[in-house]
């Protein structure tokens, strides 16, 4: 694999986010993080090159759409992970891709792969 | 209050009213408390046909249970029971009796025959009480009452609404009315009688007996004194009980107080007087007396009467009428058997015109009816219910007018008149001109009827005995004179005549006097005696010489009869003695006598004296002087003077022209009297035309009873009507829902309050169609929808958008029916529903949140399950430690719901936590530490990391081994000391497992709090720091 794909992984949740770290580094992808916050998110992708994300939408009570703003400003695709259904988000999202929670590992890889392809 | 009657019966008190005797009833029950001991009825005249609410009405006034009577209900101490609308009700051993009735009841009594039956069941423990009430009902039952001994009130005027006194009045009237008191008095008596039983209870024993027979005799001399009345001959039973009763009511249960109290009071004596006097009008009182009518008197009465004759009975002081029917059912008895029977007119009078309207009515309680045969109660009476009717043709015998014996003039002509028990009332002096005038109401030999205890007294002449034992006479045959006496002196109470013709009472015949009538009769001169105006009052025998009978109208007056040649200086003799009150004579006047015979008369009038009369008598005697003349010898007597014979023919022609003169006057006199005569025929007319409107007056006050009645039900319901109104009013008020009522053409009808400030209506709004006033009730879809609601028929529900004040109305559209299934109008309701609208909302938020919370915890769950998957090497292993991890989330998610998502406190969740492991190996302390529920969760999930690593390798797989868990609280940052000992000795491992990746994982990641491990050979021991945030 000649560059590994980066992506950082926000996740409130520290098992889950453990699950998506463990299952997206299964397949070959760099993922950065994950982090459990809005501010350490922001932090993170700054001036780093990334190629798509996983955002956890609720994180521990903050929501997480400075970072989708900010990612949607790059041109960096991503999907949403939410306990919401697709209604609950906020308009300007209505496009974005939301993979409802539980995820399923699959389900997370392809999604991630339909990304990257249309990257 | 208890009062407790000594034995186990208790007075049972009937009340009777008219339904406006409500108010009376109120205070009647004020003053009675609900322990009295007594059992009330009520009985009141009701309309028939509507139900009433009297029993409510009443229990408002007390506190014991009014109920509404049943059939063969027993009556209780300490309850009050109504009778129900349109029944007779009766008693019967202490049951009442209930029974339906039929379409008549404007004319029954229901007082009178509960009353009747109340005396016939209760005896002495009956009590009549007689309030406000507008007919004559209740007179009749309380005699029965008292009859049997019972208690009797009248309500008096009072200001409890004695609106409509004619029961009462009557009542009172028949003087048989024990207590006349104001209602509010009666209640204290009824204790006072209540309570008098047990008083007596001592006379009911033997010595009380003895002592009660002894005071007889006294009772009887007290009585006598006072009324002139001898008891003895009295039933001592009878008379006893009467006394006893008396006692009772004087609240006087010894025998000697209560002969003091005879001694001290005139009125007590009269009471007792009166008590012992009931009894008497009754339906053929005395029985044998009766038939004595029956076969002697009235058959002689009636023999020889044809068609075109009349019978006049008399019978004053008739009171309710008993005696009066009793006569007229015998006269029809008799009448019967004739082919062409006589008239009979039965003139029943009294002077209490209260007591005639009862006697008028003729309808009686049938047990007043014992005396009367079942023959003459099938012939005479219609049964009505339980009262007894008079049938009409006996009805129509009989004429009642009110009439005093003492004062008006009396009924003249009469056959019969019969007065039982009435003179027993008058003092002696009264009865003695009372004898007098039934003399003259009577023809010569009519028939004078009295009561057992009564006398004709010394008027042993004017008629004799026919029965002495059952006090039957006749009246003797008297002179015209006697008669117009007692017209006379009817005023004065004296009788002229009274002691003079009769020398010794007892005798009618004695020697001496029929001696004197004879030597009168044979030798005396012929005498007259007339009044100040010349009528005759008394002839002598042999005046036929002097007076004549003239042609034309009777007459009475002396110098109408008087011989023409005497009759001037008759005129001129009584002129003389009249003015000068002295005797004066006239002598030789010349009579002529047929066949040419003159013979001279002497005349002497004088002052009677000793008559000693108001109204002075003069006695004129007429003597003959000197033998019979011939004319001729006449002419030779010196009385006549030659020459004179032309004055003599001038006198004479004088005398004839005052004599024509003198007739002209008699003769106008005559004509007046027949004047007067016609006119007292035309006021008997009068007086049949006077009881035919006092009949239609009884029919009119029926009417005006029936219109109060239904008035007071009326007056009843509208109160209701106020009441539901004023109910609805404040339901509208407390409800705060906008209501407005529209009719057919969406015209306002009325609207509620909320309504009026919802909508801006003013009450000059009503009345306005709903299309004249615009604002919130104009929305869009309103007219289809009241539209919509005329066609079908049924509600609508819609809900109006959130307004601009952020309120949630609901409309409700409404059909207004009536009764006829029909729509009137429509009913439009504006409900607050914010709150329930905010309430779906919240519930919406709720839902979503459960349904992420859901999803959430499913998300950590299956992470959980992969990271252990991938850490554990066999399934068993795997399994263990996944559902430990689980069951340790639920424990988490269980305290946390039940703190409902707040704050968990640490020592509690170590406590459940480490439980399992035994809590004798772990110390515990720090402060009172509070963690938000996400910080628990994580803090949850540590703990049970640690625990379960302690226990399979560390501090707690031993039991040597001991944990000790240490946390502080500074400044919001949290730390906690997890220091295991005494377990198998620890190396630090190559590789950390998942259980304490996890912990670093949740404290670091999730908390962002800092954690250490140290494996020191004793045991592991973690310190973690974190922030707990504001």
């Amino acid at each position: 694999m000649t560059a590994q794909r980066r992506i950082p992984v926000v996740e409130g949740d520290w098992s889950i986010a453990a699950d998506h770290t463990d299952t997206l580094e299964q397949v070959g992808y760099q993922v950065l993080g994950p982090v459990s916050s809005v501010s350490a998110a922001l932090h993170m992708i700054d001036g780093v090159h990334i190629d798509a994300a996983v955002l956890d939408l609720n994180l521990n009570g903050q929501a997480s759409y400075p970072i989708a703003e900010l990612l949607i400003l790059k041109g960096i695709r991503f999907l949403f992970a939410s306990g919401y259904s697709v209604h609950d988000l906020r308009k300007e999202f209505a496009n974005a891709r939301l993979l409802p929670k539980p995820i399923d590992n699959n389900a997370l890889l392809s999604t991630m792969g339909e990304l990257m392809k249309a990257a | 209050m208890v009062v407790v009657v000594g034995s186990n019966r208790f007075p049972i008190v009937g009340i009777g009213a008219s339904a406006d005797g409500i108010v009376a009833m109120e205070g009647l029950f004020r003053g009675l408390p609900a322990d009295c001991g007594m059992a009330f009825v009520v009985v009141t005249h009701l309309s028939a046909d509507r139900e009433s609410m009297l029993h409510e009405v009443v229990g408002r006034y007390t506190n014991m249970p009014v109920v509404v009577a049943e059939d063969r209900q027993i009556v209780d101490a300490g309850a009050v029971y109504i009778m129900p609308h349109n029944v007779i009700m009766t008693i019967a051993d202490g049951r009442l009796l209930l029974r339906k009735l039929d379409d008549k009841p404007r004319t029954h009594k229901p007082v009178d025959i509960f009353f009747g039956t109340l005396a016939n069941d209760q005896g002495e423990y009956a009590v009549g009480i007689v309030l406000s009430g507008g007919d004559l009902d209740g007179t009749l039952g309380i005699k029965a009452i008292k009859k049997h001994g019972g208690l009797t009130i009248a309500q008096s005027a009072d200001h409890w609404g004695r609106r409509n006194p004619h029961m009462p009045d009557s009542a009172i009237a028949s003087g048989l009315i024990d207590l006349t008191l104001p209602a509010e008095d009666i209640g204290a008596k009824l204790l006072e009688f209540c309570r008098s039983f047990d008083l007596l209870a001592d006379l009911g024993r033997p010595d009380g007996e003895k002592a009660l027979e002894d005071a007889k005799p006294q009772i009887y001399e007290i009585l006598r004194a006072h009324s002139g009345h001898d008891f003895s001959g009295y039933k001592p039973n009878n008379f006893l009980r009467r006394v006893r009763r008396r006692m009772q009511l004087a609240q006087l249960p010894q025998v000697e107080t209560y002969l003091d109290r005879l001694r001290e009071s005139r009125d007590e004596v009269d009471r007792l007087f009166r008590d012992l006097l009931i009894n008497v009008t009754d339906f053929f009182r005395d029985t044998d007396a009766f038939k004595m009518l029956e076969d002697v008197v009235i058959p002689e009465m009636l023999a020889g009467r044809g068609a075109n004759d009349t019978v006049r009975i008399w019978v004053p002081g008739c009171a309710t009428g008993e005696e009066v029917y009793s006569i007229g059912m015998l006269m029809r008895e008799r009448m019967d058997k004739m082919d062409a029977p006589p008239r009979v007119t039965i003139f029943a009078t009294d002077i209490d015109v209260p007591m005639l309207g009862v006697a008028r009515a003729g309808r009686y309680p049938t047990t007043l009816l014992e005396n009367v045969t079942p023959e003459r109660r099938a012939r005479f009476f219609t049964n009505d219910g339980n009262s007894a009717v008079v049938v009409k043709d006996l009805r129509d015998l009989c004429v009642f007018s009110p009439h005093s014996v003492i004062k008006d003039p009396p009924f003249a002509r009469m056959d019969l008149v019969s007065c039982r028990n009435l003179l027993i009332y008058f003092g002696a002096e009264i009865q003695d001109r009372v004898i007098p005038t039934f003399h003259y109401a009577l023809k010569p030999g009519g028939f004078l009827f009295l009561g057992t205890a009564e006398s004709i007294g010394r008027h042993g002449d004017l008629f004799v005995p026919l029965d002495t034992r059952h006090r039957i006479f006749r009246a003797r045959e008297r002179s015209a004179a006697l008669r117009m006496n007692l017209l006379l002196t009817a005023n004065d109470g004296k009788n002229p005549f009274g002691k003079t013709p009769t020398v010794n009472r007892d005798a009618p015949f004695p020697l001496r006097q029929v001696v004197e009538s004879l030597v009168l009769a044979r030798y005396s001169p012929a005498h007259v005696v007339v009044n100040a105006d010349g009528d005759v009052v008394y002839y002598s025998a042999n005046t036929g010489r002097y007076l004549e009978a003239r042609q034309g109208t009777p007459t009475r007056h002396l110098l109408g009869m008087a011989r023409r040649d005497l009759r001037l200086e008759l005129r001129r003799a009584l002129h003389d003695c009249i003015e000068r009150g002295e005797r004066t004579y006239r002598e030789s006047i010349a009579l002529e006598e047929p066949g040419e015979r003159v013979q001279y008369v002497n005349i002497t009038v004088e002052p009677l004296a000793e008559c000693g009369s108001d109204k002075p008598l003069f006695l004129v005697l007429f003597e003959a002087s000197g033998p019979v003349l011939i004319r001729r010898d006449k002419q030779h007597d010196g009385h006549s003077v030659d020459g004179m014979a032309d004055v003599e023919r001038e006198l004479r022609d004088t005398k004839e022209l005052l004599q024509s003169t003198i007739e002209e006057y008699e003769t106008a006199l005559e004509e007046l009297k027949s004047s007067n005569e016609e006119l007292v025929s035309v006021n008997e007319a009068s007086q049949s035309t006077n009881e035919e409107l006092e009949a239609s007056k009884e029919e009119m006050r029926w009417l005006n009873e029936e219109l109060n009645t239904v008035n007071a039900e009326l007056a009843a319901k509208v109160d209701e009507l106020d009441r539901a109104s004023s109910d609805l009013k404040s339901l509208y008020e407390s409800t705060e829902i906008a209501t407005v009522f529209l009719d057919m053409n969406l015209v306002i009808r009325s609207f509620t309050p909320a309504a009026s400030s919802f909508f801006n209506f003013r009450p000059s709004d009503i009345g306005r169609p709903l299309t004249d006033l615009a604002g919130r009730l104009d929305h869009p879809d309103l007219k289809h929808h009241i539209a919509e609601v005329f066609r079908r028929g049924e509600k609508i529900e819609h809900q109006l958008a959130r307004d601009e004040l952020g309120v949630h109305y609901l409309v409700r559209l409404i059909p207004y029916q009536t009764g006829m299934a029909k729509i009137e109008g429509v009913v439009i309701t504006f409900i607050d529903v914010t709150t329930i609208a905010e309430a779906e909302k919240q519930q919406r938020v709720l839902i979503a949140e459960l349904n992420h919370r859901v999803k959430n915890m499913l998300a950590v769950v299956i992470s959980m399950v992969n990271q252990t998957a991938r850490r554990q090497s066999t399934t068993d292993e795997f399994s263990k430690s996944l559902i430990g991890r689980l069951y340790a989330m639920s424990r988490a998610y269980g305290v946390l719901s039940r703190e409902n998502w707040n704050d968990v406190a640490l020592e509690e969740l170590l406590r459940l936590e480490l439980a399992p492991f035994g809590l004798d190996q772990i110390s515990l302390s720090g402060p009172d530490v509070r963690l938000k529920p996400q910080q628990g969760l994580t803090m949850w999930m540590v703990i049970h990391e640690l625990a379960t690593n302690a226990a399979k390798y560390g501090g707690l797989s031993q039991p040597s081994g001991h944990l000790q868990v240490d946390w502080t609280l500074d400044n919001r940052n949290f730390r906690l000391h997890w220091q295991e000992t005494g377990g198998p000795p620890v190396h630090e491992p190559t590789k950390i497992g998942f259980g304490l990746t996890l912990v670093k994982g949740e404290i670091s990641y999730r908390l962002s709090g800092k954690i250490e491990t140290r494996f020191m050979v004793e045991g592991l021991d973690v310190v973690m720091s974190l922030p707990l945030g504001a």
